[in-house]
């Protein structure tokens, strides 16, 4: 009784304010996977979920209700826009699919992209262009003051690829638009992806969510690696490290901005790749599979395999909306390279409105095409004398690349590469490595895990699955715990060294 | 598969609720191997906030506000009573006081502005002001209003030459040098002002290559006009024979001009015409011989110089021997020189900085007596975070170090400027570095291009509200209060200091 007392101690305390202020809009603490608050909420999400298992529609109003408030909290009355671009895409389609004339499709399909891609552009370009068209001609233009809305990217391309996949007659509409509301909003990869195909998705709707063995091992995996990834590795090294070295490059030795670099590189890797897994591991735990998004990217020995396994969900929606449109590989050789370049040039626009990533996604364009080129003149063999350089020039060329991405501005960019160029100094290797042991400790474990075979990762997530429940508690516990320890050390103290 | 039942994910997650709240009855201050355990605290969220133990503590160590100075005595005698090596700091107060306070500094700005004469500045700083951070600004600042040009002191090289947008500085890399933080220093190769020597003609330690052969470039730019055009340089060079030689190019023009002198500093005073916009020194000479630097200036006006130097708590000052600072101080007859440290030395281990207020008082005492005429101040230490409990709060060394800097300004007869009161006080810097844009770096102690030009400006409007005392004469041992018109954003008044010590 005592211990019971002493457990609900904490709950004299509750301060009904902060409690109901957790559910208002706040865009300084939207709703992510890794905060005690999602764990509560969710826990509260599922208990109703489980009830309303088996009726369908009520289950289906309830997600998509969940994911509405889920959009809300991050984005406030944005929220609007989902339910805009749900109910116009929802009506295109249909209009498209019981249309007979082909021109009439057609103006439809073209008024659908508009709207889509007119949304993205105001919200996301506007600024990027006018100033764009200010440093161009000279001439003063205003600056319009609109907040990006969480997540645009992500369900702009979930829903154009509906529309564009029922105009290509690969799937047929839906003919319920809280169908199509619960395809849209579902909570779990809403804000960050991974971009889900109609195609993947509708067909799960009308089934009852059904949890195997292996979906609950494969969900428990996910989800403890996605934490570790971006809770642990990617927060406190970007935290205690790499933030510092791209705030001011200058002042850092070359070796410090190299392993700033690859830092980064792993940075990103373990916060995106984390996150996706946290959203996939959810989507599994009730019932419903995405496609997997990231396959260890860096272990990748070429350009073209690097993007086969990067961002996967992203990647292919290029290939088959912007890719093969363009002509793809059917127009000649010369055509198919500059489709790749295209291709990713927009690739990079769609990461962000800055000339940066324009930059990236025109470098990372440029290798995919001379890695075609290379192939198809060279013909490498297969050997690991090949395979290894290929892996080394292949990381490396993406590390490169990651400096713009990262940089913000070319000043940034070209000062980090300037000093690992010029100011290299290996001779401080030693020192910069003791004095941030926790840092290049926790970069040697990511990029040791990174290199685990996909194999091992599948014989874990079977393992987990065979366990009991209590066992599975208590690994995702475990990496909450160290999560935790992990969000409230103490920071690295700031060293400069002498160089 | 249609044997099999369907796994309830709510049992999952509410089994890892359970755990995580059996882990938060854990008693609190566990370790594991030697680190402390934080605690695991589920509704941390939507629980009342308790009152954070950084508050608790720092409010008996209340940081000394810009505003009128409370009685000394009192906030001193509340934490720390001045032990015997304290007052035995005291008993040490410079030989050579000055007016107090700011007094012949704002004589020598008044001079300025009425008949064009020079006014110098010395900055000496740390990380803090590393390539003309701070000091840029504030040298613009005051060029705009008395006049003036040229970056002031530049040495011979610098780890943050590359970083500096005010000048662009490159040498021939085979500079054998000596700094504050070398662990000898040979005594023929004494350090100058900035805390190096370079020497001319001598081998570094790790290059095969001849000894001689040293030359320096410097490119005048940045975004400032009076910064655009070298008007006039001064080499400072040590002692030797005076058929050692420097052929300085300006113009596309390289003339020799021979290094006479027999003093710990000498000068070579050259004015390019028309006003250079690169000057390159190539050093020809017999024996090894020490160069430190050029400063680049104009007749009359405003001179700055940026004394940075980096992981510097101010303490290794006293590594320059008095000999060379003596020189420099008769060569340059600074009016105001300023010390700005304090992120080096603040550590939450350290409950009593009374140990850095004696070494710091060693450093002024040293540098008055190079420097009779000047003014003296001390720049407190800026806001700087450390997380406690996830959360990142003003460090617990803030205030007590600023306690210290201002007993070392009263009893030095210097001015004192609370930069941590000036950027917003507690916990200013988590708001500096969450700001859009953010003005500080995410180490938390840094700030960055933008916070830099704040405290710049926030610097000249405190020196200029001074200026515009119409020559009230401070009384010696306080600290300068802020005018009622100063623009400083909070001359917190002494009952708002109340109020703070009661919270």
């Amino acid at each position: 009784m005592d211990l019971l007392r002493s457990a609900l101690a904490p709950l004299d305390n509750l301060d009904l304010d902060r409690l109901l202020g957790q559910f208002a809009y706040n865009p300084k603490s939207p709703l992510l996977f890794n905060t005690g608050f999602f764990l509560l909420l969710f826990l509260g999400f599922l208990a109703i979920y489980q009830l309303l298992r088996h009726q369908h529609r009520a289950r289906l109003l309830y997600v998509t209700a969940f994911s509405l408030f889920f959009y809300y909290k991050s984005s406030g009355l944005y929220f609007l826009l989902l339910v805009f671009s749900t109910i116009v895409e929802y009506h295109f389609a249909l209009w498209i699919a019981d249309s007979g004339s082909p021109a009439r499709r057609k103006l439809l399909m073209a008024l659908s992209l508009l709207v889509n891609l007119g949304m993205l552009f105001y919200f996301k370009y506007t600024n990027f262009f006018l100033s764009g068209y200010q440093a161009l001609t000279g001439q003063p233009v205003p600056v319009l003051h609109v907040l990006l809305p969480v997540g645009i990217s992500f369900y702009t391309f979930q829903t154009l690829s509906y529309t564009i996949d029922v105009y290509r007659g690969q799937i047929k509409p839906l003919r319920n638009i809280w169908d199509f509301a619960f395809f849209v909003s579902f909570f779990p990869q809403l804000v960050a992806g991974p971009i889900v195909r109609a195609s993947d998705f509708i067909p799960q709707i009308p089934r009852p969510p059904f949890v195997s063995r292996e979906d609950m091992g494969r969900a428990v995996v996910l989800i403890a690696a996605g934490l570790f990834k971006k809770a642990v590795i990617s927060d406190y090294i970007s935290l205690n490290y790499v933030d510092r070295i791209f705030d001011n490059p200058g002042l850092y030795s070359g070796i410090e901005n190299l392993l700033g670099v690859y830092g980064y590189a792993l940075q990103i890797y373990c916060d995106f790749s984390g996150y996706s897994d946290i959203a996939i591991g959810i989507a599994l735990l009730l019932g419903y599979r995405l496609p997997p998004n990231f396959l260890s990217p860096y272990q990748s020995t070429s350009i073209t395999e690097f993007w086969r396994r990067w961002h996967i969900s992203l990647s292919s929606w290029l290939r088959d909306y912007l890719y093969i449109p363009l002509g793809g590989n059917r127009r000649g050789v010369v055509r198919q390279y500059i489709n790749l370049f295209l291709t990713m040039l927009l690739g990079g626009l769609w990461h962000g409105a800055s000339l940066t990533f324009v930059l990236w996604g025109a470098l990372h364009g440029a290798a995919l095409a001379l890695d075609k080129l290379f192939k198809q003149v060279v013909k490498p063999g297969n050997n690991w004398l090949i395979k290894a350089l290929g892996w080394l020039l292949t990381f490396h060329f993406v590390c490169f690349c990651w400096i713009f991405f990262r940089a913000g501005t070319f000043e940034v960019a070209s000062q980090v590469i300037h000093q690992i160029t010029t100011n290299l100094h290996p001779d401080l290797l030693p020192q910069v490595l003791g004095s941030f042991r926790p840092v290049f400790a926790l970069m040697a474990l990511g990029y040791a895990l990174h290199a685990i075979p996909d194999g091992a990762v599948f014989s874990l997530e079977n393992f987990m699955g065979r366990r009991s429940v209590v066992t599975q508690a208590v690994l995702v516990t475990v990496v909450i715990w160290v999560v935790i320890q992990v969000k409230s050390a103490e920071i690295q103290p700031f060293i400069y060294f002498q160089f | 598969m249609s044997s099999e039942r369907s796994r309830n994910p709510f049992v999952l997650v509410l089994l890892v609720v359970g755990l995580l709240a059996a882990l938060s009855l854990l008693p609190a201050g566990l370790t594991l191997g030697g680190t402390a355990l934080r605690p695991v605290r589920l509704l941390a969220d939507v629980l009342r906030k308790q009152p954070a133990a950084a508050v608790a503590a720092t409010a008996t160590d209340l940081p000394p506000p810009n505003g009128p100075a409370a009685p000394v005595d009192t906030t001193a005698a509340m934490v720390a009573p001045p032990d015997s090596s304290e007052l035995a700091a005291h008993a040490q107060a410079p030989a050579v006081p000055n007016l107090g306070g700011l007094d012949s500094f704002l004589a020598a700005l008044r001079r300025t502005k009425a008949d064009g004469s020079k006014v110098r500045i010395a900055y000496f700083g740390d990380s803090m002001i590393e390539g003309d951070l701070i000091t840029g600004d504030l040298r613009n600042s005051l060029q705009q209003a008395f006049g003036g040009t040229g970056v002031g002191y530049v040495p011979i090289g610098s780890v943050a030459a590359d970083f500096r947008g005010t000048v662009h500085e490159t040498n021939s890399g085979n500079w054998l040098s000596y700094d504050l933080v070398s662990p000898k220093l040979p005594g023929q190769y004494p350090l100058g002002l900035s805390g190096h020597v370079f020497v001319a003609g001598a081998r570094p330690a790790d290059s095969t290559g001849a000894a001689g052969g040293q030359w320096v470039s410097y490119r005048a730019g940045g975004p400032w006009a009076p910064l655009r055009r070298f008007e006039q340089a001064r080499l400072f060079y040590g002692p030797g024979p005076a058929t050692d030689v420097v052929r300085v190019t300006a113009n596309n023009r390289t003339v020799p001009h021979e290094l006479p002198g027999t003093a710990a500093a000498n000068e070579l005073t050259l004015t390019p015409s028309p006003a250079a916009r690169q000057m390159r020194f190539d050093f020809d000479v017999r024996a090894p011989r020490p160069v430190y630097g050029v400063s680049f200036e104009s007749p009359g006006g405003v001179t700055l110089d940026n004394f940075s130097f980096r992981g510097n708590s101010g303490m290794s000052l006293t590594r320059i021997p008095f000999k060379e600072l003596a020189a420099f101080g008769k060569l340059q007859a600074y009016d105001l020189i300023i010390l700005h440290y304090g992120v080096n030395v603040a550590s939450a281990r350290n409950l009593s900085y009374g140990w850095y207020e004696r070494a710091m008082t060693r450093v002024v005492d040293r540098l008055q007596r190079a420097c009779p005429a000047a003014s003296i101040l001390i720049v407190g230490m800026s806001d700087k975070s450390s997380r406690i409990d996830g959360e990142f709060v003003t460090d617990l060394s803030v205030p007590r170090l600023l306690k210290a800097q201002r007993r070392l300004a009263e009893r030095n007869h210097a001015a004192f400027w609370n930069l941590f009161e000036a950027m917003g006080g507690e916990n200013s810097m988590v708001s500096w570095v969450e700001e859009s844009p953010a003005l500080a770096n995410r180490d938390y102690t840094h700030v960055n291009s933008r916070g830099a030009r704040k405290i710049a400006r926030l610097l000249f409007d405190y020196l200029m509200a001074e200026y515009a005392h119409p020559g009230a004469p401070a009384p010696a041992p306080t600290v300068p209060a802020a005018a009622p018109d100063s623009p400083a954003p909070k001359p917190a008044p002494a009952a708002d200091t109340a109020a703070a010590v009661m919270r």
